[in-house]
């Protein structure tokens, strides 16, 4: 297969909506509540995004699975407890092998159920597509996320902390920046990088 | 009926399904969370005291260094040179405030103070865990118990020094440390 073939499969059109064009934080503004609070160091922001792909390809498993037996009466009830259910896993998981993490993250794990990615995508592809397009989305989804969530936490860490994952870059006489690593400097840089992302995604569609 | 016997299939199918994973999950992190909330707790406990420990020693450390004393309504610790510890929860501005209090042999001087957790707002009223105020603590005394006062204003052995933008949580903090020394003294005393 030629790349212009690849480029009309369905696959690589979902895997490009998921990490580009209908980038979830930057395009669909989703999961926005989360990017915010857990983006102040990189250990945190690498967590949640490996915590909510995780609950993502579970859900799209076991939804695009169960699809064709989902009433659609009771869908959004169906996603809610699949969602919630891993989530507690997720916690769990996080409590055991890295309690610290678990510690500063604290009450965001809980709250992945009500991130808007997971529902968003669960009722809009994974409960019309198959298992593979869905895992396929899921990943890509994710991986959105956790990049996106990723690259904040770098300048907010830097910046507010003047560290990287707990390791000191920053000279000794650099001045913390500690509003960037409170609320009101994750609203600075999350506008930031929705807005950069925006204007790049207009130069390519032109 | 398809309808309804279909609804009653489905909910079997994702119940088991979502059940098992739980339960199976569960039996794998439950010993560990559990082994971690200990180390938390005795982590504590051994710093508050000052005794040097690693996680693979810490039971040993905490075996040899001290002795658990329980009373009616707190267990108390005692190190091997008779100073007392009484640990201390109560609620804080925002919720629970855990820790424990390290009291001379006199029963009266404090002689550390640590918290194992607390929930304030960060960066404001989660300085009450910021060492420099924790050590404040040190050598204050209750009589009859301690008293807040205004950031550098401490005058007397029974005054301790809020912090500027912590003072609801300090607050809480001295009220639920007066209010277990109380408990601790009055099960110390009738034993």
């Amino acid at each position: 297969m030629t790349f212009t073939e690849i480029k009309k499969t369905k696959s690589y059109q979902t895997v490009l909506d998921g990490i580009w064009r209908d980038h979830p934080i930057s395009s669909m503004v989703l999961g926005i509540c989360s990017a915010l609070a857990v983006s102040n160091t990189v250990a945190n922001a690498i967590a949640m995004g490996a915590g909510v792909t995780f609950v993502l390809v579970a859900t799209a498993v076991l939804i695009s699975g169960l699809r064709k037996i989902i009433p659609r009466r009771v869908r959004m009830i169906t996603y809610m407890i699949v969602i919630a259910s891993f989530v507690i896993v997720v916690d769990k998981v996080l409590k055991a092998y890295f309690p610290e993490i678990s510690e500063s993250i604290g009450p965001y794990v809980g709250l992945i159920i009500t991130n808007c990615i997971i529902m968003g995508r669960a009722e809009a592809f994974y409960s019309q597509n198959n298992v593979f397009h869905s895992v396929l989305d899921s990943v890509s989804n994710g991986f959105s996320y956790t990049y996106t969530l990723v690259a904040i936490a770098i300048v907010r860490e830097i910046l507010g902390f003047g560290t990287l994952l707990g390791f000191q870059v920053m000279p000794d006489s650099f001045p913390k920046w500690v509003v960037i690593s409170m609320a009101p400097g994750a609203f600075f840089v999350v506008s930031l990088f929705i807005w950069i992302t925006r204007t790049l995604a207009k130069v390519e569609s032109d | 009926m398809k309808d309804k016997i279909m609804m009653i299939v489905f909910v079997l199918i994702l119940g088991t399904i979502l059940a098992t994973t739980l339960v199976g999950v569960d039996t794998f992190t439950e010993p560990m969370i559990s082994k971690n909330e200990k180390i938390k707790e005795l982590s504590t406990i051994l710093n508050t005291f000052g005794i040097e420990f690693t996680d693979e020693t810490i039971e040993k450390a905490f075996s040899d260094n001290i002795e658990t004393i329980e009373y009616a309504e707190m267990a108390v610790y005692k190190n091997t040179a008779g100073d007392i510890a009484f640990p201390f929860e109560g609620s804080g501005f925002q919720g629970p405030i855990i820790g424990v209090t390290v009291m001379d042999a006199d029963g009266k001087t404090i002689k550390a103070v640590g918290i194992k957790s607390q929930v304030e707002t960060p960066g404001l009223g989660s300085r009450i865990t910021e060492k420099q105020f924790l050590d404040s603590f040190i050598g204050k005394q209750f009589d009859p118990e301690l008293i807040l006062v205004g950031a550098g204003k401490s005058a007397k052995n029974t005054d301790v020094d809020g912090i500027t933008g912590a003072t609801m949580s300090s607050i809480a903090l001295i009220k639920v440390i007066n209010d277990d020394y109380k408990i601790f003294i009055s099960s110390s005393k009738g034993d």
